[in-house]
């Protein structure tokens, strides 16, 4: 299992390792509650986090491990198609600065806890929030797994084999999510942020400098893209692709903030002005990003080939760590797996929070135990996250990660798919019920449709064009198949969420001229601006105490 | 069970708004809100900077311009958030 190992840096990877985990534990006692025995307490760490922790907290669980690999691995394959992560992660900012504040307002008065709360106390429909939990926890799921794959192409890069190390890890990240809640990733991710932000601005000085400055890097990469078939690669994006890139940093932007892992972050922070500061200071990380994207030049200029599995086929993802194993001495590569292993372990834990918050929630105390205490709750979540975790564990074990991957790529598109009833639910009322459930239904049939009809391609040198994949093949769903003239393509989600918001309006109108019953708005019009220290609702069973 | 302080109303007894409350309306429906629009705009339009010159430090200007558009977004961020601060 060891035989091609460094032992400093399998040393220095495992240190730091098992201090995150150490740390995880002890979470439960950081700013310690009564009891946590309350949804409040362990799904959203006491809704009192400030400005720092939140933004170490959102940092580590929107910038995940999966994306510290993938784009890089994705600029070295294709160019500057790869760099929307950066338009991606720059608009989703000023787009949610006022939309999610409302929601914090809202959340608060009514103490909600996942979307789908407040979806069900706005619309009057505890359909339409089924509708959005499983939509929440099916999107959720394959990017826990995918943070798996982040871990994998480390221990991969560091010659580790088989899958002890890997569950050995998630069994240790299990145990201290369901002791700690949300206080473990809030904890840990001071530790992942800071690690990240030392290797990667180490890495943008040193890698240049032996590489001899950006002028042979991108050299480099302009001699690759120039020699390969592919008409869609470039250092600058090739005419039609220019569509796709906005639309897939657009529709990335607006699906990031619907997920529930985000909801969950913003949720547990302690007022309005802590939320509006973190979006003038989370773009900190979108530089990062930025520069990590430009690590896959590097790996281009450095002649990096990433490593091949048994059947032969490269897993590009190991470029990142195989260039720092190459540029970085042992120790400091070490630091560098650490941080995107640890990397993983955030995000893996709040969404895993998240999803089970949506279980119990929306599905166990709606359908199963309608008159769950708080401590039943709790501890309906505590196991979830627990079942999440095994079953994301197993899907990249049983079967093949490429089916997480795919499932991700979908899970965007779903997730965006909530949007009308969350998002347009926070400003408006207008829509009906059976409107949004039917508008829903109509985003997810288009988002699969589309998504299932989309190749991928080879091209090869001799001019043809093999179909390495039949079906999901990528994101990009090709404009003439929609009668346009044209090679350009558009993100899927976006046709999606066209289709979704054009039934919504429609159905709406239909069902309004039906006289079908509208449901009943809990929500007042003044909730959604209260702040800390406003007055807030309380369940039932407290006021009797 | 503890039960809190009791809390800030959102509204008075006579119904209208209480001051916080009016402070946090008046911040989100504030003009200076519309200066977010911004950032989308410089970003989400790629023939803007869909070029390679010029380049800075050698690095094409499709990569520098959107370094830039992060820090112009951060700029403009903290001008909404200054203004409409309650």
């Amino acid at each position: 299992m060891f035989d091609n190992v460094d032992a400093v840096e399998m040393t220095v990877f495992t240190a730091l390792f098992i201090a995150v985990s150490v740390l995880g534990f002890v979470a439960a006692r950081w700013r310690r509650a009564d009891d946590l025995d309350h949804l409040d307490e362990w799904g959203l760490g006491g809704r009192n986090f400030g400005a720092w922790i939140t933004w170490f907290l959102l940092g580590g669980d929107l910038y995940t491990a999966y994306t510290f690999v993938a784009v890089p691995a994705l600029v070295f394959g294709a160019g500057a198609i790869g760099f929307f992560a950066v338009p991606y992660t720059i608009v989703v900012y000023p787009i949610v600065f006022l939309v999610l504040i409302r929601l914090w307002s809202v959340s608060h008065v009514h103490g909600f806890v996942t979307p789908a709360d407040f979806v069900r106390a706005r619309h009057g429909s505890s359909t339409l929030a089924l509708l959005v939990a499983i939509t929440g926890i099916v999107a959720t799921m394959p990017y826990i797994a995918l943070q798996l794959v982040g871990i994998e192409a480390v221990l991969k890069a560091m010659g580790v084999e088989g899958h002890i190390p890997i569950i050995v890890a998630f069994t240790i990240l299990a145990a201290y999510t369901y002791n700690s809640g949300l206080r473990a990733p809030a904890l840990i991710a001071f530790v992942k942020d800071t690690l990240i932000y030392i290797v990667i601005i180490v890495a943008v000085i040193v890698i240049p400098y032996k590489l001899g400055g950006w002028d042979e890097i991108f050299g480099a990469a302009e001699a690759k893209f120039a020699a390969s078939p592919n008409p869609g690669d470039g250092v600058i994006l090739a005419g039609p692709a220019q569509l796709q890139y906005a639309t897939l940093a657009f529709g990335s932007a607006l699906a990031l903030f619907l997920y529930p892992h985000s909801v969950t972050a913003v949720l547990a922070s302690r007022d309005r002005n802590v939320i509006k500061r973190n979006m003038a200071a989370l773009p900190a990380y979108s530089f990062i990003l930025g520069l990590l994207a430009l690590l896959g030049y590097m790996a281009i200029a450095a002649d990096i080939t990433p490593v091949t599995d048994d059947a032969g086929k490269a897993d590009s993802n190991t470029i990142v760590p195989l260039l720092f194993s190459e540029m970085f001495p042992s120790w400091f590569s070490g630091v560098a797996f650490a941080a995107i292993g640890i990397g993983a372990l955030v995000p893996a834990a709040i969404m895993s929070i998240a999803a089970a918050n949506l279980w119990t929630r929306n599905i166990y105390k709606e359908y199963l135990n309608k008159d769950a205490t708080p401590k039943q709750e709790a501890r309906s979540s505590k196991l979830a996250s627990l079942v999440v975790k095994v079953g994301a564990l197993l899907a990249i074990l049983a079967l093949d990660p490429q089916f997480s991957i795919d499932l991700q790529l979908i899970g965007g598109i779903i997730i965006l798919q909530t949007l009308p009833a969350l998002a347009l639910g926070l400003y408006t009322r207008w829509f009906h019920r059976w409107g949004l459930i039917a508008g829903w239904a109509a985003g997810m049939a288009v988002g699969f449709w589309t998504t299932y009809q989309i190749q991928q391609k080879l091209f090869n040198a001799d001019g043809t064009v093999t179909i390495v994949k039949e079906h999901f093949g990528g994101s990009g769903f090709p404009m003439s198949e929609l009668g346009f003239d044209t090679t350009a393509s558009i993100y899927a989600g976006f046709l999606a969420l066209g289709a979704n918001l054009v039934v919504c309006a429609l159905a709406t109108v239909a069902f309004r001229a039906m006289k079908v019953p509208e449901g009943v708005d809990a929500t007042k019009p003044d909730e959604y601006f209260a702040d800390e220290g406003d007055a807030r609702l309380r369940d039932i069973p407290e006021v009797v105490h | 069970m503890t039960v809190h302080e009791p809390d800030r109303p959102l509204r008075r007894p006579d119904g209208t708004l209480a001051e916080s409350t009016r402070r946090a309306e008046r911040s989100d429906h504030s003009a200076w809100n519309w200066l977010l629009v911004l950032p989308l705009v410089v970003t989400l339009f790629p023939p803007l900077y869909n070029q390679v010159d010029p380049r800075l430090t050698d690095i094409p200007f499709f990569y520098w311009y959107q370094m830039a558009a992060i820090a112009f977004s951060v700029v403009i961020t903290l001008v909404v958030y200054t203004k409409t601060r309650s």
